[in-house]
């Protein structure tokens, strides 16, 4: 059985969801509920690349405007 | 042609195919003269056989049952009886052994009679005696094969049992039986005999004629091998076993126990397939067998699918009216690769069908015996399951004629033996009009493998599938959900309801929480010293108060290199306090891993504890810090997010792990806090674990289990406990659990089925995981006491599923079921749930689910994927695990999908090992696996082809080279030379074809003499990780370096009580020579003068001389590298200890050197090599060896050079001696501070801190060996000032370190005769023979040199 995710002749999405994780998605499989896809059926090398160049923070959304938030509130303070 | 036939192949094209095959050729079957013995057909002799070998048995048998419901003429019935065993010679055919083996001995009519036996029986009683009789066992060389009785159960009210054996008789014989039974009880009952056509020839003819006709598989003419070489192309490459859903794995001795389940496809479907058939120009039985492989398609048995199928046998029209065993097997074998559309499938079968049926003569055993598969007594060969399309029992009650005053039924009795693990039987039904009204599908099923409500649930989904597909036939057979809308709610959300509102914390919230509880509680306990949780709390509260003011804020990485330890607790929880995350670092990992996991992960920082930080400020660029005992100065109070630099929530990263990557680069897992929590629930809740359990902490420091351990015992208020020394096993851990009352583990499988399971009664609760968790386990360690096995990767938090309770007896066990808050799929290639017991591919999804992989972006979003089953943009993990979840929703474990190992306890990728073999010049190709037949076991094996040209790999250079750079797990324990890895058809490594490795591929040393010499061989193994080493194999030879040297010089100070040092193993290098040498006691004495690093070999030795340090301990990591013939000894300076004390100048000190190379070897030729001042020694002394008449073949030289003087020779005179040595000191890189100086104090820490960059040996140097090497060093860096080097004859062999020289080479040539030969590394000066690149490249310019020298000898193959 060969995972869908490893078929290297295979084309890709790249899915981002709200918190800005990033997943490599078999194209002929329906996108799930609360992603999209930024990239569409593309190689699979090439999907790799592109996350690899734009997911640079690896941290969910929710917690970098979480600590943004309090950097500048205790910079506010101070 | 029999006209049956054509209707089985109903268009033209199929008739041609038949017609260019054999059948036109068959000669008929005529009534031939018989021998004295008549012999067997190929099909009976088998059956014959079997009935030899197992003695009479009922797996053979057929029975049939027919309810007689009127006015029956019993007298009549035994009448008819007789007339038909009459009539039909096979039903009272006997099989006796002659000279030439079994025969066909016909017994009268009268001899054979009275077969009727009638019996009462109550009418709910009937189905059981069936059964009783059915199981009829006859014995085939002196009873007939039939019997018949008659259950009464009331005056108008029977049932009619015929059994047979199969040796007279098979499915279509039944018909005809019946047929003619009815047709004579016709008669009789009339009082007549009956009146019927004379059978044109008997069984015994057609059993001579296919003698005859099929000829001798020997001459390649004949339809015998012609048939032969069909099936054996045809089925090539077949897989030996067919996967199935089953709800057991097969056991060893199978009990044939089979039940059958039952299904009605209405007449829509019956008629969409016949419509299909039709369409398709193809037979109702293809469709259905095109979906039947189909089907076990989907239910993951691949996609090459062998199938049974009986065929009638009855090739020529003579023997149409027989009752006898003419039935054959043909194995069709479906191909339902690249999904095609079920039109497309059936049109496969039908192709391969035709052709088998073309090739049907050929008797089903001596295929078998042909192709010879691997015969196992538990399945099947050549096919598992079969398929069988059955109208005869319809016909039957049809055509055989509806006796007078009778209704006939057949009484469907279930069979409770089943031959195959699967077999389908379609029985047609056609209304009065001929139009398809139904089809009857009973699953036979092997109880062995099968429960009934599988079966059941089984073939309703077949029926599903098949009535979808024969509706839609363009579909794919891929494209439709396999479950049902309730199966489907079932399997993704019944099985998964985990879901627990209100559990979000931290861990430090957590431990706080359960401080609060039980303070006064012991927390730790560690080599008798304990630790209440108010004062671990204090201490990590210090701690993170430190870690704070150096500015540590959440999501900042913070290293632990600590061994198990309060300490590295202490700085778990203090990182987590501060809002950090940790990143355990095993400090026994090799350097250059444990600064690969540094720079990795980023660290900000990282805590040391002693030996491990010795005087660094930094570790691969990492600001160190020793964490004090008592950092008074802090408040030990709990920090509020106020305290932090950044409040802290559960999403920030709490720790990161690192396991093996696949790519050859280990990966940093980055888990949340929230994580944490399900895994603690899980196990106060599963376990349980509460105030005064006393749990192990045994993983090693760098594992996630180690955490695992941790949340176990310090949420929930129980005791750590942590061993003393390193990791344990066998009877010392037995002792330890025992000694310390541990009443709760984890240990991995491995482990435990090692570990002696006497006395250890207090031992409550056992956690098992890691790796496969077998029933014999099980057995021995769940009594008594409550045993889990656990599961999850590192990527979802260490614990993600969890069994029940084991019992011992059962199957093997599940690994369970989801901790709260976190949910399991078992999904198809397509990502849709499979059904139960179906195999698919384990994800895991909610709370547990780490963040990703540090800093690998792309490798996280490949393995952490988005979900379609739970809350909107959620993520899940692939786990690369195979599973299925039986009928209760418990998750079983069925291997792996890449090539991921567990041995035991750890996880390791090949691949990474095989990177790191491959990186090796030495190796063109390699091939790492796990093998069950290793050394000492389960062991990890590696396969290497050699590069072109020298050095060949050896078993030891690859072992020096892996132990450098992975943890010792990961090096495997034997080492394989090929000239080419083996490969399958399709290009894939075929791992069936690896040689297994020899029992010790080690070859076998000297065994030891005595308990001492024993005792060191023991610690020399466990510490090179080696099966067994020899009396005298030398440390360093295998695999042993500097690091592994202080280990084992600790080792032998635990195990024999002996003070060593490290440089004793230096002077000593081998069990033997350490024996003698702590049998003279090991006084102080000033290091000796002349190491042997390898005393072995027949060719002249190679003298190195120490460098500017004195020590001649760093050449020890050549010994792999060089040929293993050439002993190698190593000059040491002498010391202020010495009688000599320190020499007043080079030369001085060269002549010394050279009066004790001639004590070695008294003439030349000399091989001389120096690193450094060493080199210059060298170089003088080869001078003086010269001056003295002797040869020099070799003088090699790693990075020095001629002192660059720029005319200046005032400039010496110049400052102070102190200052000039300093300035020295300085370019090598160590500096001794101006204040220093002034105060005339030796920086003594800090020159430790250096030595040990050089050589990380040497920081373990007691005080006095440290001054003593100072004083050396000083003398040394004194003396090179005032030294010009004289000229050599010889040639010189430079190699140069190319990031550091600042040097030319060419000004060496001032000073040989010889020329310089210069190789240019790729290294630095001070790590030239620490750092492995560098020493393998030095090793091959000086292996090269060596072997030239011995002119064309042969290379010797180490391994």
């Amino acid at each position: 059985m060969t995972n869908p995710f490893d078929d290297t002749e295979g084309a890709f999405h790249v899915l981002v969801n709200d918190e800005n994780q990033h997943s490599l998605w078999p194209h002929f499989v329906e996108i799930p509920a609360g992603w999209r896809a930024v990239v569409r059926e593309r190689p699979r090398q090439e999907c790799l690349d592109y996350i690899e160049a734009n997911w640079t923070d690896m941290r969910p959304q929710s917690l970098i405007e979480a600590m943004e938030a309090h950097e500048k509130s205790a910079g506010a303070t101070k | 042609m029999p006209v049956r036939r054509l209707f089985e192949h109903p268009t033209v094209r199929s008739l041609s195919a038949l017609l260019d095959s054999h059948d036109g050729r068959r000669p008929p079957v005529t009534p031939a003269p018989r021998p004295e013995h008549v012999p067997l057909s190929y099909a009976q002799q088998r059956l014959w056989i079997m009935h030899r070998l197992t003695g009479p048995d009922a797996t053979y048998n057929i029975h049939r049952a027919l309810r007689l419901d009127g006015d029956l003429d019993v007298p009549a019935l035994e009448a008819a009886l007789q007339d038909v065993t009459e009539r039909h010679e096979t039903l009272r055919t006997v099989f006796p052994e002659g000279a030439e083996g079994p025969y066909q001995k016909v017994l009268p009519a009268r001899r054979a009679a009275g077969t009727l036996t009638v019996l009462p029986v109550a009418g709910q009683e009937v189905d059981r005696t069936l059964a009783e009789l059915a199981a009829h066992r006859f014995d085939l060389e002196s009873e007939p094969p039939m019997r018949a009785w008659l259950l009464e159960s009331g005056p108008r009210s029977r049932v009619l049992v015929l059994v047979l054996h199969h040796i007279a008789s098979d499915g279509w014989s039944g018909r005809r039986l019946l047929r003619d039974l009815f047709t004579a009880y016709t008669a009789r009952r009339a009082g007549r005999a009956p009146q019927w056509r004379p059978l044109p020839v008997q069984y015994a003819d057609y059993a001579l004629w296919q003698r005859r006709y099929l000829g001798d598989p020997a001459d390649p003419a004949s339809p015998a091998a012609v048939q032969l070489d069909y099936w054996e192309k045809q089925l090539a490459g077949l897989p030996q076993e067919l996967r199935l859903p089953a709800d057991r794995p097969r056991p060893a001795r199978p009990t044939r126990t089979g039940g059958q389940v039952w299904l009605t496809l209405p007449a829509t479907v019956h008629s969409a397939v016949a419509d299909l058939a039709r369409t398709c120009r193809a037979s109702v039985f293809m469709v259905v067998q095109a979906a039947v492989a189909a089907f076990l398609t989907r239910m993951g048995a691949g996609e090459d699918i062998p199938i049974g199928a009986p065929v009638a046998g009855r090739t020529d029209e003579a023997v149409e009216e027989l009752v006898g065993f003419f039935v054959s097997t043909l194995v069709l074998r479906t191909d339902t690769s690249g999904d095609p559309t079920f039109t497309e499938l059936v049109g496969r079968v039908r192709e391969t069908a035709l052709a088998a049926y073309a090739h049907q003569d050929l008797p089903f055993e001596q295929l078998v015996e042909r192709l010879s598969p691997t015969r196992s007594l538990g399945r099947h060969p050549l096919f598992q399951v079969a398929l069988s399309c059955n109208n005869t029992e319809e016909q039957m009650a049809r055509q055989g004629g509806r006796p007078p005053g009778l209704t006939v039924t057949p009484h469907q009795v279930e069979t409770a033996r089943s031959k195959f693990d699967l077999m389908f039987t379609f029985l047609e039904s056609h209304g009065e009009d001929g139009q398809p009204s139904g089809i009857e599908t009973a699953l036979e099923y092997s109880a062995d493998l099968f429960d009934r409500e599988t079966a059941q649930s089984l073939l309703d989904r077949f029926g599903r599938m098949l009535a979808i597909w024969a509706a839609e036939p363009a579909d794919t057979i891929g494209a439709r959900e396999l479950l049902a809308a309730d199966e489907r709610h079932t399997v993704v959300t019944e099985w998964n309801a985990t879901r627990r509102a209100g559990l979000v914390a931290t861990l430090p919230r957590m431990f706080q929480e359960q401080v609060a509880r039980t303070p006064h509680a012991t927390a730790l306990e560690h080599a008798g010293q304990a630790l209440t949780y108010a004062e671990l709390n204090a201490r990590a509260n210090r701690l993170a108060g430190v870690l704070v003011r150096r500015g540590i804020r959440p999501e900042d990485r913070v290293a632990t290199l600590m061994s198990r330890s309060p300490g590295q607790i202490t700085a778990l929880l203090a990182i987590a306090k501060a809002g950090g995350a940790a990143v355990p670092v095993d400090p026994g990992h090799p350097e250059q891993r444990i600064a690969f996991m540094l720079r990795d992960s980023a660290c900000a920082l990282v805590l040391a504890g002693d030996p491990y930080a010795a005087g660094r400020e930094e570790i691969a660029g990492v600001p160190v810090l020793v964490p004090d005992d008592e950092p008074a100065q802090e408040p030990a109070t709990d920090l509020a997010d106020g305290d932090r630099n950044a409040p802290l929530t559960a999403g920030n990263a709490a720790y990161v792990v690192y396991t093996s990557g696949s790519t050859g680069r280990p990966k940093g897992v980055v888990t949340e806090h929230r994580g944490l929590l399900s895994l603690a629930t899980a196990q106060r809740e599963r376990y349980p674990v509460e105030p005064g359990s006393r749990v192990l902490q045994l993983a090693s420091p760098s594992f996630d289990g180690a955490v695992l351990e941790l949340l176990m015992a310090l949420t929930t208020g129980g005791t750590l406990v942590l061993p003393d020394g390193p990791l344990l096993a066998g009877q010392p851990l037995a002792e330890m659990l025992a000694e310390h009352r541990i009443s709760h583990a984890f240990i991995p499988p491995a482990v435990l089925s090692g570990l002696p399971s006497e006395g250890l009664d207090g031992l409550r609760c056992l956690a098992v995981g890691g790796e496969a968790v077998t029933a014999p386990l099980v057995d021995r360690w769940a009594r008594g006491r409550r045993m889990l096995d656990v599961y999850g990767p590192t990527e979802t938090t260490a614990v993600t599923l969890t069994s029940e309770a084991l019992t011992p007896g059962g199957p093997p066990p599940a690994i369970g079921t989801p901790v709260p808050n976190t949910r399991a799929y078992v999904l198809d290639d397509r990502l849709r749930p499979v059904p139960p017991g179906v195999m698919g591919e384990l994800y895991l999804a909610g709370a547990s689910l780490a963040r990703g992989y540090g800093g690998r972006p792309a490798l996280t979003a490949s393995r952490y994927v988005g979900c379609p089953f739970g809350e909107p943009g959620e993520r899940m993990y692939r786990t690369g695990d195979l599973a299925r979840r039986d009928r209760e929703g418990r998750v079983h474990h069925m291997g792996r999908t890449d090539e991921q190992i567990k041995l035991r306890g750890f996880r390791v990728e090949p691949g990474e090992i095989r990177a790191r073999l491959t990186d090796h010049p030495a190796v063109r190709e390699a091939a790492v696996v796990l093998r069950e037949d290793g050394p000492g076991g389960r062991a990890l094996v590696a396969y290497v082809v050699p590069a072109d040209g020298p050095p060949r790999p050896t078993a030891t250079r690859l072992r020096a080279h892996l132990t450098a750079l992975l943890p010792p797990y990961m090096v495997p324990a034997a080492f394989l030379v090929l000239d080419a890895l083996p490969t399958t058809a399709n290009g894939k490594l075929d791992r069936d074809a690896l040689p297994a490795p020899e029992p010790l591929a080690e070859e076998a040393g000297r065994p030891p003499r005595d308990e001492r010499e024993a005792a060191l061989c023991e610690v020399f193994a466990e510490v090179l990780e080696r099966t067994s080493v020899g009396a005298d194999d030398g440390f360093f030879e295998n695999g042993g370096h500097s690091l592994l040297a202080v280990r084992l010089v600790a080792r032998v100070r635990e195990r024999l009580g002996v003070p060593l040092a490290a440089r004793d193993l230096f002077e000593a290098p081998t069990p033997a020579a350490l024996a003698a040498r702590i049998g003279r006691g090991a006084e102080r004495r000033a290091p000796a003068p002349l190491l042997t690093l390898r005393g072995r070999g027949d060719q002249p030795p190679l003298f190195c001389v120490h460098p500017a340090v004195g020590l001649g301990w760093a050449y020890a990591s050549l010994l792999p590298w060089l040929p293993a013939d050439v002993p190698v000894h190593a000059l040491q300076a002498r010391t202020p200890a010495d009688g000599a004390g320190l020499p007043g100048s080079v030369e001085e000190m060269a002549d010394d050197y050279v009066r004790l190379i001639r004590r070695v070897r008294p003439h030349g030729p000399y091989r001389l090599l120096g690193w450094s001042l060493g080199a210059h020694v060298a170089h003088t002394a080869a001078g003086l060896l010269e001056r003295d008449g002797q040869r020099v073949d070799l003088l090699a030289m790693l990075d020095a050079y001629p002192p660059h003087r720029t005319g200046d020779p005032g400039g010496r005179a110049d400052g102070s001696e102190a200052e000039i040595v300093a300035a020295n000191l300085r370019e090598s890189g160590f500096a001794w501070e101006e204040a220093d100086q002034r105060a005339g104090r030796f920086p003594l820490e800090r020159f430790r801190a250096h030595l040990r960059r050089v050589d990380s040996s040497l920081g373990h140097l007691d005080d006095a060996e440290l001054t003593a090497a100072k004083d050396v060093y000083v003398n040394n860096v004194r003396l090179m000032r005032s030294f010009t080097p004289g000229r050599v004859r010889c040639g010189i062999v430079l190699m140069t370190a190319e990031r550091t020289r600042g040097l030319d080479p060419a000004a060496w040539e001032a000073h040989t005769d010889g020329g310089v030969e210069v190789h240019r590394l790729d290294a630095a000066h001070m790590s030239m023979l620490t750092e492995p690149t560098s020493v393998a490249e030095a090793g091959r310019v000086l292996t090269r040199r060596l072997d030239s020298l011995r002119g064309a000898t042969t290379k010797k193959r180490e391994v």
